[in-house]
């Protein structure tokens, strides 16, 4: 038995940490300034390069269209009010995603959920592998699968997984050690598959 | 060669190749690591397997203009605020200014004070000082009344002509105008 048969190279590969220690960009700081000296259209270059990722880090929290464009939109509101307390300690999209996770949050316990959250400690419902689905349908309940997971777990998920940044960015993001960050990545891929399979049953 | 089982940190790390040989020899000989291994592992494959679905090109555009258009009523509002705050505190200051000039003049000391028609005495009962000066009354009502206690009336009376007379020149003197 060999790792790589355990864990497929492209698993290893989507996981790997390949950015570069985070810190303000040049581009970055040029539009960060430009934005603490009142030029609102250096803003506007900000969101045309986090919207996308913004887009999709909210759409993987609240899983509509309609929610992530209003969540979204309000984080860059949120970012734009803030942005003269902005010094740089971390890199801009460090500090986006912190807000972009602190307003999705905030929207989730506004609204009642409609499946309890999971426990933190999960019991395997079955020994077994994942049975063939409909794409669309796995990718549904997939989706529904991290929605259910404990809030740290999900937010460490989708900001590694979805968004590739490294467990240092996350940990900042997150306001954690590196090690939390991979303990509860790795809980939250044995939680997911868990609860795929349960929602197959 | 390891005995314990790996932690969740380490066999994270096992996953991203990060692990040190030993980790890696651990997990090839233990069922229990290898099996909580595969767990992640598929369900990081099943989280692979799923995008957000992407919106049309043309959203992107208005999604700008829309954080755009927040962002300038949002600063017309703050424009707004920025007269209507300081009239309102302006507003709130006068009305808080006023009784208060108000309550000054009527408070202000005044060289002869007058007395407050009500007393925050607390009652009869409650008043322990109030024995004592009862025992003052009484013991002042046994003394002789004073000339100055007197009524005019009753001193005018007991004048002599030629004291009356003196009395009146001086009033006189003094009260010019005055009906005697």
């Amino acid at each position: 038995m060999t790792i790589e048969s355990l864990v497929s190279p492209l698993v290893l590969a989507a996981t790997r940490a390949t950015r570069p220690p985070s810190g303000l960009r040049d581009d970055e700081r040029e539009a960060v300034e430009a934005c603490q000296r009142g030029e609102r259209e250096a803003f506007d270059r900000l969101v045309e390069r986090f919207q996308r990722d913004i887009y999709r880090l909210c759409y993987r929290y609240v899983n509509n269209h309609e929610d992530a464009n209003d969540v979204a939109q309000e984080v860059f509101l949120k970012a734009y009010r803030a942005i003269r307390r902005f010094r740089g300690d971390s890199s801009f999209s460090t500090w986006l995603y912190r807000i972009a996770v602190n307003t999705c949050l905030n929207f989730r316990s506004s609204r009642k959920p409609e499946t309890e959250e999971l426990p933190e400690a999960l019991a395997d419902p079955r020994a077994g592998v994942v049975t063939s689905l409909e794409s669309e349908e796995r990718a549904r309940r997939v989706r529904e699968a991290i929605r259910r997971l404990p809030e740290k777990q999900r937010a460490t998920l989708i900001l590694k997984v979805y968004h590739d940044l490294t467990h240092e960015e996350v940990a900042r993001i997150l306001g954690s050690t590196v090690g939390t960050v991979k303990a509860n990545l790795f809980h939250a891929l044995g939680n997911l598959r868990k609860l795929v399979l349960e929602a197959g049953e | 060669m390891m005995s314990r089982h790996l932690t969740d940190v380490t066999l994270m790390d096992v996953m991203e190749d990060a692990a040190d040989a030993a980790a890696r020899a651990h997990v090839e000989e233990c069922a229990a690591c290898a099996a909580r291994l595969r767990e992640a592992g598929g369900g990081l494959a099943l989280a692979r397997e799923t995008e957000v679905p992407e919106p049309a090109p043309q959203y992107w555009e208005a999604f700008r203009r829309n954080v755009g258009r927040r962002i300038e009523g949002e600063g017309s509002a703050r424009g707004w605020r920025w007269v209507l705050v300081p009239t309102l505190a302006t507003a709130a200051s006068l009305a808080l200014l006023v009784p208060a000039l108000h309550r000054g003049v009527a408070t202000s000391p005044s060289p002869n004070p007058v007395l407050a028609a009500w007393s925050a005495l607390p009652p009869a009962d409650q008043d322990d000082g109030l024995e004592v000066l009862e025992g003052v009354a009484l013991g002042d009502a046994d003394l002789p009344v004073v000339d100055g206690e007197r009524s005019t009336v009753e001193s005018l009376a007991e004048l002599s002509d030629e004291e009356a007379r003196d009395v009146g020149e001086a009033l006189r003197t003094n009260l010019p105008g005055a009906v005697l």
